[in-house]
């Protein structure tokens, strides 16, 4: 019996491995990529554990990864410090309060040789607006009209943060009369163009000779999508990657000593944000609120229990930002401080539990958080143990993230850490209008402060930049008086490259990654 | 009066009626089985929290605010998600049996294309893991039964109980680390071909054969202690003759089925090992699509997973006809 199982497995493994030998040469063609780089060649190999669903930048969030591969570009784009600068277009000016004239730069080209203008700008828009509404939430288009390179938007409403909305990776530009299949092929202006794409596996791009911003120095590129973070860092370490995206904060010390390597980091808007439901009788004293937001050590938080993969918030918004809270007045973490404030309240340690109390009922509190952003249940343990030593009894629970959602929807925590994206095209209207605002679509706890209303009203109309900075701050400044939001941080992005790579520098807006400056040294 | 526990051999013509009786039975089992297994999912998909529309628009992490009310509700109208629970399954089973699975909420796509994708991946990964398992263990656990706590034994032992204990995700990144990593034997990913499928075979060979090899040593040794293999020893038979004419002929029929139940697990796929080596298999399509409530996706993975493993068990049911004497006979009709 043994003597006729042993060949019939063995040709069951021989087939197996025929069948499997048609991937062959993708595993080579990963490894030969990698080898150029490392010997001074022209392709690289990117590894991330992200990927988008197709290429087809009007679906879902897909947008971001086509501009990260350098296939489409925006009209303007976020520098380094969140504020927008032109791109596809010289100058956006404000005619009046709804209308906007866009002169689009001249000699553009899609990557099929076809000129962009203003009509085709249009094209694209009204295709993506038509397919993903979240264009115009927000662009708030009315109407528009081309001529030439000359785009003017009539708007819905007044957009004064209309150029930072420019930056949003959907309002990318891409030939929709290209004829093309946009879920492999999109045809867009950026230095590269898409030649081949699998779901969720892999994407190669190679260079577009007639880009506008001259010869891109790669000749191609690759995006391999490794799921597992420890795998991710893995591929780096052999080789088989030369810049890796988004590698766990709990690997970045296998590279960050090693001449080998640059650890990349930028710090993005993306916050670690607890919400208070001010519908919690406890949450309704600002003392109590003010005793929890000084029991968060938000510096040794983002140094020791997130190894520095964040940066602690002095404000609401990013540090780093024109409008963000580095010399706005917040909490200092002192526990002993923070249970003063509250015994100066009136509330008492009646029963010697450590817990104060107060009408006979002990101050006790549920904080709800998720585990798949893995900062944010270490961030809860350690608030615990500071807010018990403050009198306050934090109960942690981390539930799934729909779970979360879902308490959002029905009001039902006391406290909730979350992160959130507070300016996703670096613009504080946005957070200010869907979270600070009363009754804002994401205000989850019910926060509300008629002067912080008035000032946002002033921001949602105000055009100069530097009074819309300087809203954003006084915003801030009296939701910090108020103890209303707690904001610990802000996460970085951070890539892991090859030593030997250059113009690949990491941006905090997470939208764009490979340039025409992207190289080999 | 159970008709079926027939003890003597049938004639052609009632072998046949037998036959087509069980075979119609197994069928309409095999319907309701189904049946009961989708809607049991659809149920669960939809008693569980998060909304799919809201899930796609926002990306699912943090991104909420960026979306308006009226375009997640848009979307849930798109995708049916606005009507009533039992018309929505309706809809999907009436799609299902004219070979309609819908399309993946997440990419778009048909959902028969994507599990066509990465079934074959996955049926690549699972013969060949169920081969080197059956190869391994086989041997291994007739000679520890033979040599029953003996050196042999004892270190199989050992290395199944590590076997059994480690969890797949560590062998997984340990053999990544000395083989990929330091060694460079292999890639860290495996994208197909012959030396990115040894890391997650060994991986999966290890821990099924850490379990299988005691399960053949279990039965190979009740086999031992038969009256039988008494009665041949002390008529004088050669051992070797009476383990593989007699204990393995015996001991085959559980081999066998616990054979099919690996490899119905092996194809069903290996979620861990498929993520951690990268293997786009169903393994990491049924993670993905869980995480982004992709309703559609999951439904044709529980699907091709109940089908799979009823598809299983009917052919080790068969093999029993040509395995075992009895059943050919007749004597044991009952089991097919």
């Amino acid at each position: 019996m043994v003597k006729k199982i042993l060949p019939a497995g063995m040709a069951v493994l021989v087939a197996a491995g025929a069948l499997a030998g048609c991937g062959t040469s993708e595993t080579q063609g990963t490894a030969s990529g990698a080898q150029n780089a490392s010997a001074g060649g022209t392709s690289l190999v990117f590894a991330d554990t992200q990927a988008p669903t197709s290429l087809d930048p009007t679906v879902s969030w897909n947008s971001w990864y086509t501009s990260r591969y350098g296939i489409t570009e925006t009209l303007y784009k976020l520098n380094m410090d969140l504020t927008p600068e032109p791109w596809l277009a010289e100058s956006a000016e404000a005619v009046d309060g709804t209308t906007w004239r866009i002169t689009l730069r001249d000699g553009v080209t899609f990557h099929n040789g076809k000129a962009l203008d203003a009509q085709a700008v249009i094209d694209s828009w009204n295709y993506t607006i038509e397919r993903n509404p979240r264009l115009n939430d927000l662009l708030f288009i009315d109407s528009m009209s081309a001529d030439g390179l000359v785009l003017t938007v009539t708007t819905t409403k007044e957009v004064p943060a209309f150029t930072a909305a420019l930056c949003e990776p959907l309002g990318g530009i891409i030939d929709v009369n290209a004829g093309t299949d946009l879920a492999t092929q999109p045809v867009g202006t950026g230095p590269f163009i898409p030649e081949s794409y699998e779901v969720k596996k892999q994407c190669v791009v190679r260079r577009y000779e007639n880009y506008w911003g001259g010869l891109p120095k790669l000749e191609s590129a690759t995006f391999n999508i490794i799921a597992d973070g420890s795998a991710l860092a893995m591929a780096q370490q052999s080789g088989e990657s030369n810049v890796s995206l988004t590698i766990p904060s709990n690997q970045l010390s296998l590279f960050e000593n090693d001449p080998q390597y640059v650890v990349d980091g930028a710090t993005g808007s993306r916050g670690q944000v607890v919400f208070l439901n001010f519908q919690n009788e406890w949450l309704q004293d600002v003392q109590v609120r003010k005793a929890l937001s000084m029991c968060i050590d938000k510096e040794n938080y983002a140094s020791a229990i997130n190894q520095d993969a964040s940066d602690p918030a002095t404000g609401l918004y990013p540090d780093f930002a024109p409008y963000g809270g580095a010399d706005l007045q917040g909490y200092t973490f002192d526990t002993a401080a923070a249970r003063q404030l509250l015994v100066d309240a009136g509330y008492t340690d009646t029963d010697g539990d450590g817990i104060l109390e107060k009408d006979g009922r002990a101050l006790e509190l549920t904080l709800y958080t998720y585990p798949t952003k893995s900062e944010l249940p270490l961030f809860g343990e350690a608030w615990v143990d500071a807010a018990r030593e403050a009198g306050i009894s934090l109960n942690l629970q981390t539930e799934a993230y729909d779970a979360i959602i879902e308490r959002q929807r029905t009001k039902d925590f006391d406290l909730m850490l979350v992160s959130f994206t507070m300016c996703p095209t670096g613009d504080p209207q946005y957070f200010a209008d869907i979270a600070f605002k009363t009754g804002g679509s994401s205000n989850y706890g019910g926060y509300s402060n008629a002067q912080v209303d008035a000032l946002i009203e002033q921001l949602d109309s105000e055009f100069d930049t530097q009074t819309r900075y300087d809203l954003a701050k006084q915003i801030q400044q009296l939701i910090l008086d108020d103890a209303g939001f707690i904001v610990i941080g802000h996460a970085k992005f951070t890539n892991v490259l090859d030593a030997n790579i250059t113009g690949c520098e990491t941006n905090p807006s997470e939208y764009y990654l490979l340039t025409a400056e992207t190289a080999v040294e | 009066m159970r008709k079926n526990n027939v003890s003597y051999p049938l004639s052609g013509a009632g072998k046949a009626w037998f036959l087509g009786k069980q075979a119609a039975l197994r069928l309409c089992h095999i319907g309701i089985v189904l049946l009961g297994i989708t809607f049991l999912s659809f149920s669960l998909l939809h008693m569980a929290p998060g909304d799919p529309a809201e899930k796609y628009l926002t990306g699912g992490d943090g991104n909420v605010g960026l979306i308006s009310e009226e375009a997640i509700q848009a979307q849930r109208e798109k995708w049916g998600l606005d009507k009533p629970f039992l018309v929505q399954y309706v809809t999907w089973l009436g799609n299902a049996l004219r070979g309609d699975l819908g399309e993946s909420f997440a990419t778009g796509n048909p959902v028969v294309t994507e599990l066509w994708d990465k079934i074959g991946p996955t049926v690549i990964l699972a013969l060949a893991s169920l081969f080197v398992t059956l190869l391994v263990s086989i041997p291994l656990g007739v000679l520890c039964a033979v040599y029953k706590d003996r050196l042999l034994d004892n270190i199989c032992r050992v290395v199944s109980f590590v076997g059994i204990s480690v969890p797949s995700f560590l062998s997984s990144l340990l053999l990544l680390y000395f083989f990929a990593m330091k060694l460079q034997w292999f890639p860290v990913i495996s994208r197909g071909g012959i030396q990115g499928l040894v890391l997650p075979v060994a991986v999966l060979a290890f821990q099924c054969s850490a379990k299988f090899t005691r399960q053949v040593r279990a039965v190979v040794l009740e086999q031992l202690h038969q009256e039988y293999v008494r009665g041949a020893v002390a008529r004088g038979v050669k051992k070797s003759r009476i383990l593989f004419d007699h204990v393995l002929r015996n001991a085959w029929l559980p081999i066998v089925t616990w054979a099919g139940i690996y490899f119905g697990v092996f194809l069903g796929g290996a979620a861990v090992v498929e993520t951690v080596f990268s293997w786009q298999g169903i393994g990491q399509l049924a993670v993905e699509s869980v995480a982004s409530k992709d309703y559609q996706m999951i439904q044709g993975i529980v699907l091709w997973m109940a089908v799979l493993y009823l598809a299983v068990n009917f052919l080790v049911d068969i093999s029993y006809t040509f395995l075992d004497p009895r059943v050919r006979l007749g004597k044991r009709g009952d089991r097919l």
